[in-house]
């Protein structure tokens, strides 16, 4: 098992980070340049292929298959996180839609079920699964993990709820109240902590950080996921009276504990500083 | 499963962010450096980084003007970021004779008494004309117009300047000290190398650099000038 989740975790190193944050200034420790378009396609190919082909190992499944069909949900959930960061609440929810869709095919490719047999929406700490086959069509879960997280947030001192951006960006969004922001010394003007992001009031361009902190939320909920969520089966079905959890309670530290994985053997510089580039790239457009 | 969750939770406790009251009263400060490269012509730039510092609550201090004038003209703004803004402007003049000092202005923020930091930022100039012709074996003379240690308010905190000649086919000759630039230089041949005969033609490029305060300024303000100059040296044969 132990083995399983370091497989998973190694391959998942690029992909996301649990902990985005967007510094004050705009290059971060590791990352020397801004990603391309090109690259930016063919990694979200590439880690959506490469998620759903381990999920396929694991279930005993044909991987190359999964790798194919993982690939185009990875090109499909791009294309909701590019066109959620457009701008306008429309396009945040509609690009939220389409990019969870990308997971879901991902999700579904490692099962080696059809593409759209489970449908996951991510609602707040919340899990919607739509099952369109299934006589119970739709599931609704809690992600302990994030309803921790976000518990923590929403009761600190110096933080307040922002129910506009909240609505315009399609996420759980909070801004510091005459706070700025900090992490080991390093002064930051946003940060993404699934399922919200924190902005800094003192933040150099808010809308422009908002929009790379979503960016990261799509990230981090991606690898959680296609990675994280199905780890967490697999021990749950392993371990004893792990059936007895639940089915609307996710631990959800699966992807948590993959990007901690990745920091630590990587230093930040794997795939932390590829979606810190992704996250670059896509907050301009 | 255990291990699972160990390594989320570090990722959490990692994860964690702080929350800082922002400094309050941080007084502003204005710095700008006016670049001056004469050859033939003059460029001329003035490069300004302005920090308007934080009022009583830690916000960003309120202007009640945010031009930076170069004798008179509005500087380009790099735009605003967290209360600092970058300035930016550059002209090139092609008839001497060219002004010995620039007027530049800094910006008023809410606090000032209404009053800007104004001064006469001096540039080293070249005295020559941009070609010079020296007789083989005597001593090569360059004269510019010097940078004083002091002018009016602005009092000067360091400064230096390197001296380059080079030619074809020649030794280059640099010099240098960390101190303000003299008003002539005077180059013994005997630097110059054996190499240099009549019919070479050299170039001197002095770079000179000194940085100055200005005193009884509405707030702390910083300027320092550049000059790169350069002459066109041709080494003639002395006359029979």
């Amino acid at each position: 098992m132990s083995r399983l989740a370091g497989i998973l975790a190694i391959l998942a190193v690029g992909n996301t980070g649990a902990l985005g944050a967007q510094p004050v200034l705009p290059y971060h420790d590791g990352l020397n340049r801004y990603a391309t378009t090109a690259e930016v396609i063919a990694g979200n190919a590439l880690v959506g292929g490469i998620a759903a082909a381990l999920q396929a190992t694991v279930h005993g499944k044909d991987p190359f298959r999964a790798f194919g069909i993982g690939a185009v949900g990875g090109l499909v959930h791009l294309a909701g996180k590019n066109f959620a960061v457009e701008g306008g609440a429309a396009r945040a929810w509609g690009g939220l839609l389409v990019g969870h869709a990308g997971t879901s095919i991902v999700l579904n490719a490692g099962r080696g079920v059809h593409p759209f047999q489970e449908l996951v929406l991510p609602l707040g700490p919340m899990r919607l699964r739509v099952l369109p086959r299934d006589s119970n069509k739709v599931r609704a879960s809690v992600n302990l993990f994030e309803a921790g997280w976000l518990l923590r947030t929403a009761t600190r001192d110096g933080i307040r709820f922002d129910w506009e951006r909240t609505f315009s960006t399609g996420a759980l969004a909070f801004v510091t109240e005459h706070r700025m922001l900090f992490r080991d010394d390093e002064e930051l003007a946003g940060v993404a902590l699934a399922p919200y992001y924190l902005l800094s009031e003192f933040a150099r361009d808010v809308d422009e950080t908002a929009r790379h902190e979503v960016v990261h939320l799509f990230q981090q909920q991606f690898i959680q996921e296609t990675l994280g969520w199905p780890l967490e089966q697999l021990v749950r079905s392993r371990i004893w009276r792990g059936h007895m959890i639940p089915r609307w309670i996710e631990v959800g530290v699966g992807g948590a504990a993959i990007a901690t994985f990745d920091h630590w053997i990587s230093n930040g510089d794997g795939l932390r500083a590829i979606q810190e580039a992704e996250a670059q790239l896509l907050h301009r457009r | 499963m255990r291990r699972i969750v160990l390594l989320a939770l570090v990722g959490a406790a990692c994860g964690e962010v702080d929350l800082v009251a922002p400094p309050a009263n941080v007084p502003p400060t204005f710095s700008a450096q006016l670049s001056t490269n004469q050859d033939a012509e003059l460029r001329t730039s003035l490069t300004a980084f302005f920090d308007a510092g934080s009022d009583a609550e830690g916000y960003d201090r309120a202007l009640l003007d945010s031009a930076v004038l170069l004798d008179g003209v509005e500087t380009f703004r790099e735009g605003r970021t967290q209360g600092q803004i970058f300035y930016f402007l550059s002209a090139t003049l092609t008839e001497a004779p060219f002004p010995a000092a620039a007027a530049v202005r800094g910006p008023i923020p809410e606090g000032s008494s209404g009053v800007a930091p104004s001064m006469s930022v001096p540039r080293a100039l070249r005295v020559d004309p941009f070609e010079i012709e020296v007789v083989e074996g005597t001593t090569v003379g360059l004269n510019v117009v010097a940078l004083p240690d002091t002018v009016g308010e602005l009092v000067g905190r360091f400064g230096f300047w390197t001296l380059l000649i080079q030619g074809e086919s020649v030794p280059t000759l640099n010099l240098d000290a960390p101190r303000s630039v003299p008003a002539r230089f005077e180059i013994p041949w005997s630097l110059l190398g054996n190499a240099v005969k009549a019919g070479t033609v050299l170039t001197a490029t002095l770079n000179t650099n000194r940085q100055y305060e200005l005193l009884n300024a509405p707030y702390r303000t910083f300027v320092s000038t550049s000059s790169s100059l350069t002459w066109k040296i041709t080494v003639v044969a002395p006359s029979p």
